[in-house]
């Protein structure tokens, strides 16, 4: 009688213990033996939280990627425009030699900005334009006039998603160099500017090279709606992995997060159970036909 | 009548001591309730009938049901076996199963470094961290594997205390044995009720740590057998046990039987008890466990090696190996000691991390058909025969693995494959410069991350169990696997332990000192020895009346 009341005790003692585990640590699983089943789920699913996160760091490095290049290519946009302007004006009849001269000197700061543009670091010291060759300074003018690209066509990609990779920059040959050129062929923006210029400090008009800036416009638009594309995919992606997180969580906290409020409850119920037991104890401790004697 | 009233005095005097006797062992473990039988002594003829001659104490018996006490030592075993598993399985559970300090959040920082070396590929920082984030993924996995290791080592300690245990209580028993004989032969048959129960408790006591049976013997003594028959006691004779080494691997120990002129390893046939659960515990889960986390850091080494040796570092050298080659290093053979002292060994190459198994193998040599045959052991299936020599080197189907001879062979030769095992303490970075990272595809620019896109994918990809199972899988399978087994021996040992509890109780119902039952006992043989001595004081006044009347 008294052996069975003593393990009365210690069960509810050790059943008591286990709820104030739980309700410490604020987890339903306090070790994979407890529920093996809910164990193999809570892996993948921590594993795909911590995942998406990444890739939602991935995101914000695409991003701030993504915004220096098309800020710089809204530069330069804003510059070919003012190119355009200058081409039209330099066209025009009423101009005296000084002043297409005036305006060959401006087109020349104007391509050495382009050049500063086409060669824009970014905060890792990386050129943003030169493909995979990142190290190499992807833009130069030697001898004066001739303009090499020594970049790679190389794009670099990210992962925003479980199978999702977005392109986080451009090969600066396809956006200045490779421009259709009215006389044939590509020109690069560059040789449409000091063509320009060299046309307008000779005195000559240069009809053909309103159209090449048009080009060239036309083909950083093109690269700029690219980006803005993916810049939007970003957005969406990001949205997709913040909602698979929550997704997650919440299966996750239904499998291993304790409720209190159901826990509390049984913890009270095993206080009033453990007490139970060991006034039964007293109560039998004190029966003996020996207190008669 | 002085006679009849001197029997009850010394009959009911013995009766109170026997009393008194159970009064004082209420809290003796393993004690008998023992009880006085009395019975009249021969009556005397008398012309007109018999007369009683008073009363005679036939014996002192313990009140006791072999039945309760062999249910009680079965059930002992079956607890114990249960719960010095679950005790050593739930140190594992807790290990491996704890969010943490498990393999998975080491998993998963390695592969975020590598998603940021992959926004990022020519930060050198970005790079030292993916090499930081591997070393603690490598010390993960030897934190695992030392758990392993140091659960083999405490089986080792616990078997030795419980083999020195085993021995105490054999000669125990012996000694208990040869008092029993010599007891019951003084007092020609009458039991030493004391002493035998004295033996029940050592039983007890042995099946405590293995399990037992016990055969009675004519006089009095018993024989103690355990296991699966092996004899521990034989009457007055006491064999011992022995620590031997396991054959293949000498680290691993396991039991003997000394008896006088041999020693046998008896380690197959012990079931049942501490020992039962902890060579249970041994092979199905510290064996399989270490096993299982080998394959998983072989899988990554040789998966996560070939994809990066298919790119380019910073400096544009093509890629090398990025962890320490422990698919090549780690798996081992152990040759059996009792091979052939000329045999050579075996080698194993692995060749198809996808097809690996989480298994120990055993290959055996056949001399009459001398062919080989390769048992899985975790599931103890022939997974390939039929071999000879000549047959060698042999790709195991299925099994991920090549095997070849050095040396020679010999009849009845036996190896332990241990394709896994080593693994995980092996786990090594092969590089330590950042700059050896081979992030780009070959033959591109630095700039390039598609080789380090290429290695994050690997965490997602079915690089196991033939192209189902991740890394983060086959882990997830195995703390499963542990969990499961902790949970079964957690059930089952508590249904052991209510089982236990009843045949505790049902003991105790039959044999256990009631104090009520004492109490009232100790009054009614009062009672008598008091009215006996009344009637010894009658005798006295019938005697003075008769002397009064003649003097």
């Amino acid at each position: 009688m008294q052996f069975r009341a003593t393990n009365a005790i210690v069960e509810r003692e050790s059943a008591l213990s286990k709820t104030q585990m739980q309700i410490a640590t604020g987890r339903r699983i306090l070790s994979p033996s407890e529920d093996p089943v809910g164990t193999t789920q809570v892996f993948p699913l921590n594993e795909v939280i911590e995942r998406n996160k990444q890739y939602i760091k991935n995101s914000s490095t695409a991003e701030s990627r993504l915004s220096l290049e098309e800020k710089t290519l809204s530069s330069v946009t804003n510059l070919l425009q003012r190119v355009n302007e200058l081409a039209v004006q330099g066209n025009n009849d009423t101009n005296s030699l000084e002043d297409r001269n005036a305006i060959a000197q401006e087109l020349r700061q104007h391509l050495q900005t382009l050049m500063g543009f086409a060669n824009t670091k970014d905060a890792n010291g990386e050129f943003i334009f030169a493909g995979h060759a990142v190290t190499t300074q992807p833009f130069v003018e030697a001898p004066a006039g001739t303009f090499t690209y020594q970049g790679d066509n190389g794009q670099r990609s990210v992962q925003i998603g479980e199978s999702r990779y977005v392109a986080v920059g451009d090969a600066g040959d396809d956006v200045f160099m490779n421009v259709p050129f009215s006389g044939g062929g590509n020109q690069s923006i560059f040789e449409t500017i000091d063509a320009l210029a060299t046309d307008f400090e000779a005195g000559n008009f240069s009809p053909n090279a309103i159209t090449d800036i048009h080009s060239a416009l036309d083909n950083v638009l093109t690269v700029r709606a690219k980006i803005g594309a993916r810049l939007n995919a970003l957005d969406t992606q990001k949205e997709i992995n913040e909602e698979l997180i929550l997704q997650s969580e919440k299966t996750l906290s239904g499998i291993q997060d304790l409720d209190y409020s159901e826990a509390v409850s049984r913890l009270n119920l095993q206080l009033v159970g453990l007490q139970a037991s060991q006034q039964a104890f007293t109560r039998i401790q004190n029966l003996s036909l020996f207190n008669y004697l | 009548m002085l006679n009849v009233a001197v029997s009850g005095l010394l009959a009911y005097q013995k009766a109170l001591a026997t009393t008194s006797h159970n009064i004082s062992n209420v809290g003796t473990d393993g004690y008998s309730r023992q009880r006085v039988t009395l019975s009249t002594r021969t009556p005397e003829p008398a012309g007109n009938g018999f007369l009683g001659k008073g009363v005679n104490v036939t014996s002192v018996d313990r009140v006791y049901d072999q039945f309760l006490v062999a249910q009680l030592n079965n059930r002992t075993s079956a607890y114990n076996q249960l719960d010095a598993f679950h005790i050593m399985a739930a140190q594992l559970d807790s290990a491996l199963g704890d969010p943490s300090i498990g393999l998975t959040p080491a998993l998963e920082n390695f592969f975020n470094a590598i998603q940021d070396v992959a926004n990022d590929p020519t930060s050198i920082p970005a790079r030292q961290v993916m090499l930081s984030q591997a070393e603690s993924l490598n010390e993960q996995f030897k934190h695992l594997d030392r758990q392993f290791g140091d659960l083999k080592q405490s089986v080792n300690i616990q078997m030795t205390n419980i083999v020195t245990e085993l021995n105490d209580l054999a000669a125990a028993i012996g000694d208990l044995n040869e008092d029993i004989v010599m007891g019951i032969g003084a007092t020609g048959g009458q039991q030493p009720n004391d002493l035998l129960d004295q033996r029940d408790v050592l039983v007890n006591k042995l099946s405590e740590y293995v399990n037992v049976n016990t055969v009675p013997n004519d006089d009095g003594s018993i024989n103690v057998y355990i296991g699966t028959g092996q004899s521990l006691v034989l009457g007055n004779q006491a064999n011992q046990l022995a620590i031997a080494s396991n054959a293949y691997d000498p680290t691993q120990k396991e039991i003997s039987l000394v008896t006088p002129g041999s020693t046998v390893n008896i380690t197959q046939q012990i079931n049942g008890g501490k020992l039962g659960g902890l060579l249970d515990v041994r092979e199905e889960v510290i064996d399989a466990g270490q096993a299982a986390l080998g394959r998983i850091a072989i899988a990554l080494s040789n998966t996560f090696n070939a994809q990066h040796q298919l790119g380019d570092d910073l400096n544009g050298n093509a890629g090398g190996l990025f962890f320490s080659a422990v698919d090549t290093t780690a798996p081992r053979s152990l040759p059996s000691a009792n091979n052939d002292p000329g045999s050579g060994n075996i080698t194993i190459t692995i060749n198809d991390v996808s097809q690996l198994k989480a298994s120990d193998y055993r290959l055996n040599y056949d001399g009459s058909s001398t062919t080989f045959s390769l048992m899985r052991l975790s599931d103890n299936t022939i997974v390939d025969s039929g071999f000879g020599v000549g047959g060698l080197p042999r790709t195991i189907a299925n099994e991920g693995i090549t095997i070849d001879l050095t040396g020679t062979v010999a009849a009845g030769d036996s190896f332990l494959l241990t394709p896994t095992r080593y693994a995980a303490s092996q786990m090594d970075l092969a590089i330590s410069d950042p700059a050896a990272i081979a992030a780009a595809a070959t033959g591109n620019n630095v700039g390039d991350n598609s080789n380090a896109l290429a290695l994050a994918a690997l965490q997602t990809q079915g690089t196991m169990d033939g192209g189902t199972a991740s890394y983060l899988d086959a882990y997830g399978k195995m703390v499963a696997d542990i969990g499961i087994q902790t949970h079964r021996a957690a059930v089952n040992g508590d249904a052991q332990k209510a089982l236990l509890n009843q045949a505790i109780e049902a003991r105790e119902a039959v044999s256990g000192v009631n104090l009520d039952e004492e109490a009232a006992n100790l009054l009614k043989y009062q009672q008598a020895y008091q009215a006996s001595a009344q009637v010894i004081s009658v005798v006295n006044s019938l005697f003075q009346t008769l002397f009064n009347a003649v003097s």
